[in-house]
């Protein structure tokens, strides 16, 4: 039995969505409302050592045969490791090695500059004016996981905080430009992981930073051919939601040193 | 032809050492003296233009990320396997590898600076300390060496280093009670890359890891330590590092 749970199609939550789609996996869906806490609700099963403690912040859950896994990149990896399908992982050790090096990058350098950019522009404006709810946010177990529910109400972020955002982004799509010089997907003649990882992140640039997206004309040609693939489209589609690329939830921190 | 770029046995450095050390790989050895700041100047920035360590050659293509080195040697040498075969064992791998390169690995590094490098840097000429900052690539790069050398951590940043090294000590101590290596039955690239970033806690932070407040932490440094292929990295080490190894070795669980 194969569950998961997630919020919109956006970010973290849509990139298993897309793998399940691209490999016809068949997966019981949950959705979870994140604004209200669900994730750490009733409703979900009891963490693990390791769900417990996510690195992602806000991000979806799989559970396979019992077995949890957070982390959206991984969880990809693992579905395409253990389900037949479309491949989605190089078998050429170097794109390999530059699939690894892409997912740690957008882990730990694009994600967190689009989801302060997000945070900033979509959350906080829906939660100004309401009380955070201390009690559960007391309770979430990662510091930084807290601290940015507790900055997202009180709409609280420092310019030198979305400086760096946008100056993260801009390295982000320099890097995709360069690599897209060498085929139509991020690793080379292949669609991949890579593609997808980057792209659940991407979505929402047009939106955040259009500023910064002009001038990177093959990013702009490889997010349409993105949005083309059937299952991309079917993955954006689940829920209804009408502008998935506006939901935001606190996610991973910037790199605090080194 | 392999070539490695590395400094001492230790953190990253350590990861692809240990991964050729396990499957017996033969490679070329160029030492880099991080504290000298090698790694900025242009002899090294041709081999790999970000200047950081290590860095991976193999005929001529650069590899990428000490954590993922670990997997590339894997997957083009003979040898007893890094990664387990498992899909949820390797998803186990992957988290573990994770917590110790961003959330644990960076907590005891920056204790570590504050307490022993920065001192000892900031003995050097400042003229020459701010012309090596300001050749470092990476803008990343050159703020996390900026703070290090300068000692501009905030109390309220080192507390919180201090609190991620108290919980993750015990969260690896938990993951050890049902098992002896942390991610599958067999030793993985999670274990290798964990024991290089946490092996000097007990010296550096004997609060945090102790034979009775982590006794199985302990005893799983203590497991990765004797491992023939640690025990061969290690003696490449010198000063501190070697120090601290022998005494992890030569201490004994209670």
């Amino acid at each position: 039995m194969l569950e998961l749970y997630h919020w919109a199609p956006n970010g973290p939550w849509l990139k298993p969505l897309i793998v399940l789609a691209e490999k016809g996996i068949a997966c019981t869906l949950h959705k979870v409302d994140v604004l209200t806490f669900e994730q750490y609700g009733p409703a979900m099963p009891a963490p693990t050592l390791e769900t417990r403690l996510n690195l992602e912040g806000e991000g979806p859950l799989l559970v396979h045969d019992g077995r949890q896994m957070t982390e959206s990149f991984f969880m990809s990896e693992y579905l395409d490791a253990a389900f037949d399908g479309l491949p989605l992982r190089p078998s050429h050790p170097v794109t390999f090695n530059r699939m690894l090096a892409w997912a740690r990058f957008i882990n730990e350098v694009f994600m967190p500059a689009a989801n302060t950019l997000g945070c900033t522009r979509y959350l906080a404006p829906t939660l100004a004016n309401k009380t955070p709810p201390t009690d559960l946010i007391d309770r979430i177990p990662l510091s930084f996981v807290r601290a940015g529910w507790m900055r997202a109400y009180s709409g609280d972020y420092p310019e030198e905080m979305l400086a760096e955002s946008r100056r993260k982004i801009a390295l982000a799509l320099q890097r995709a430009e360069a690599a897209l010089a060498n085929g139509p997907w991020l690793l080379g003649d292949r669609y991949s992981l890579t593609d997808i990882d980057a792209f659940a992140i991407c979505r929402s640039l047009p939106v955040l930073t259009p500023d910064l997206m002009e001038g990177h004309p093959r990013c702009s040609e490889w997010m349409a051919r993105m949005e083309e693939r059937p299952a991309v489209r079917e993955s954006l589609g689940v829920g209804g939601w009408e502008r998935p690329e506006t939901a935001f939830a606190p996610g991973p921190e910037h790199a605090r040193w080194g | 032809m392999l070539d490695i770029y590395h400094w001492e046995p230790n953190a990253n450095s350590g990861k692809p050492l240990l991964a050729v050390m396990e499957k017996g790989v033969a490679y070329t050895s160029h030492f880099i003296d991080m504290l000298a700041f090698d790694q900025h100047k242009p002899e090294y920035l041709a081999v790999n233009p970000n200047g950081t360590i290590p860095a991976m050659v193999h005929d001529g293509t650069l590899i990428q990320e000490s954590t993922a080195m670990i997997d590339y040697v894997d997957m083009v040498f003979e040898g007893a396997p890094l990664r387990p075969s498992d899909p949820f064992e390797l998803w186990r791998m992957r988290w573990w590898c994770r917590f110790f390169d961003e959330y644990l690995g960076p907590a005891a590094s920056q204790l570590g600076w504050s307490t022993f490098v920065g001192p000892m840097v900031r003995q050097r000429d400042p003229a020459t300390l701010r012309a090596a900052i300001e050749r470092i690539p990476l803008k990343e790069r050159r703020v996390a060496w900026s703070k290090a050398i300068y000692g501009t951590f905030t109390e309220e940043e080192l507390a919180e280093s201090r609190a991620r090294l108290l919980s993750g000590t015990l969260a690896i101590d938990a993951a050890l009670a049902s098992r002896d290596w942390i991610a599958s039955e067999d030793c993985t690239a999670a274990d290798l890359a964990g024991f290089m970033m946490l092996f000097g806690l007990p010296m550096m932070f004997p609060d945090a890891a102790n034979d009775t407040r982590t006794p199985r932490f302990m005893g799983w440094l203590r497991r990765v330590g004797q491992r023939p292929s640690v025990r061969r990295a290690l003696a490449l080490g010198s000063g501190r590092f070697a120090e601290r190894f022998a005494q992890l070795l030569a201490s004994k669980g209670t």
